[in-house]
């Protein structure tokens, strides 16, 4: 039976991941325990913030700043694109007299414009399909050429529940690049992102290799340039986590292959 | 109505930059530009990269600031985390290293979360650099190497040439100082 010493100890070496395969065990059966779950907690809040210590080392480049406004600004102009400001206080007002003539003559250029913006639309629509259907036409030559390639081997990633959801790792065993594709995976709330993870055979290291959504029909391609080698790993599964990703899993798995 | 860029709180800024109020953006941009910069830095190890990690940053800052969830930790604390969370991305594209990553957090969620009880941003970072500065060098760099730079602790040992017992006993004893030194300021939210 370990000391509340001893277990404090043991959760700090568990951070940072420096524990055997049995010490891990044994740290996380601790952390069950709500008691240690917030020391825990504390001490990774504590160690995040110690990133304060680093804060004056450099000065941000006087450019930055510009840039990022200069991008918040350009999403900004295409919402309001997307939502005109109502332009009403600019329309001409028609004169007593010829009200009705002018009435008409709206209605006529409105409607012209209403059928205008429509085939607009139509061609914008069509457009946005072709371009789809060529990224998708270019997405499957380029995975169908990375299979042929000899040095490629392939896993399969199979549902934990009884989803239908699928994947396919293909990885390319001597340049360590690979291609994901998933399918059948439900597409998730902005707030969330499907992350791909790498199991070292140890079991001490797992590694983030991205993250991503998947399109409305819950396919998706990803395409990884830096695989560990496959002989030192275990296994690949893919999680579900917060936006933007987490440096460890933190949700459930969605998918697994076992090499 | 105008916003008071010395007392408003970060939860605040934030409900602003959901609006899409540039003003309050500014301000945190202010606030945290440093700290972004600096941690990405540390960890991308290039000038350029750390500017790629802070634009990305506070961008998605802009763009998803309405995701924010003030029950599940600190501001500080969400952005420290999107700042890992991009250089580790960069990194990854960039090929500069393995990272290291250890825990299946799957039966760990809970709403605990922390916060600083200093609201003065200078009186934190005040304390944060003197807890620092109260464990060994040496205790500081494998903290660094491993909780910051992604180094395994195995690779730490072998960079700083100790044995892997050394290296454990440090990062021990440098976490139990910092706790001493930090956890009077800290409060559960």
């Amino acid at each position: 039976m370990r000391s509340k010493t001893e277990i404090h100890e043991l959760l700090n070496l568990y951070i940072f991941g420096a524990l055997d395969p049995a010490e891990k065990a044994e740290a996380e059966e601790y952390l069950k325990n709500p008691e240690f779950l917030s020391y825990y907690k504390e001490t990774r809040f504590l160690l995040d913030h110690t990133a304060y210590s680093y804060e004056e080392e450099l000065q941000v480049p006087e450019n930055i700043k510009s840039e990022i406004f200069l991008k918040i600004e350009e999403t900004s102009t295409l919402a309001d694109e997307n939502f005109p400001a109502d332009q009403s206080d600019n329309i001409l007002r028609p004169s007593f007299f010829n009200r009705y003539g002018f009435a008409i003559a709206a209605s006529v250029v409105g409607f012209l414009l209403i059928y205008t913006f429509t085939l607009t639309q139509q061609l914008n629509v069509q457009s946005t399909l072709i371009a789809k259907l060529q990224s998708e036409y270019e997405e499957n030559h380029h995975f169908v050429d990375f299979v042929s390639n000899p040095d490629v081997f392939q896993i399969k990633l199979a549902a934990d529940d009884q989803s239908k959801a699928v994947g396919n790792l293909a990885w390319n065993k001597t340049s360590n690049d690979a291609m994901l594709y998933v399918s059948n995976l439900r597409e998730l709330p902005d707030e969330n992102v499907y992350q791909l993870w790498v199991l070292h055979k140890d079991n001490s290291v797992i590694e983030a290799m991205g993250t991503f959504n998947v399109n409305p029909d819950g396919t998706y391609m990803l395409t990884i340039g830096c695989m560990p080698k496959p002989s030192d790993t275990k296994a690949i599964y893919i999680t579900m986590e917060p936006e933007g990703g987490m440096p460890e899993p933190t949700g459930n798995k969605y998918l697994s292959g076992y090499l | 109505m105008a916003l008071n860029q010395n007392t408003i709180s970060d939860v605040d800024l934030l409900a602003n930059i959901a609006s899409k109020d540039k003003t309050a953006f500014g301000i945190l941009y202010e606030r945290y530009s440093q700290l972004v910069y600096n941690l990405g830095n540390k960890i991308v190890k290039d000038h350029d990269y750390a500017g790629e990690v802070l634009q990305s940053v506070f961008v998605q800052i802009w763009n998803k600031a309405d995701t924010y969830n003030n029950t599940k930790g600190a501001v500080s604390t969400w952005i420290i985390n999107i700042t890992r969370n991009k250089s580790i991305d960069i990194l990854r594209k960039t090929k500069k290293q393995k990272l290291n990553v250890d825990l299946d957090l799957d039966n760990l969620e809970s709403d605990t979360a922390y916060d600083f009880t200093l609201s003065e941003r200078s009186e934190r970072r005040e304390v944060i650099m003197k807890a620092m500065e109260s464990i060994s060098p040496e205790q500081r760099k494998i903290i660094e190497l491993i909780y910051f730079e992604g180094y395994t602790h195995k690779e730490a040992s072998e960079i700083l040439n100790i044995p892997l017992g050394t290296a454990k006993t440090r990062v021990h004893l440098g976490i139990a100082k910092l706790r001493d030194k930090l956890s009077p300021f800290m409060i559960e939210i």
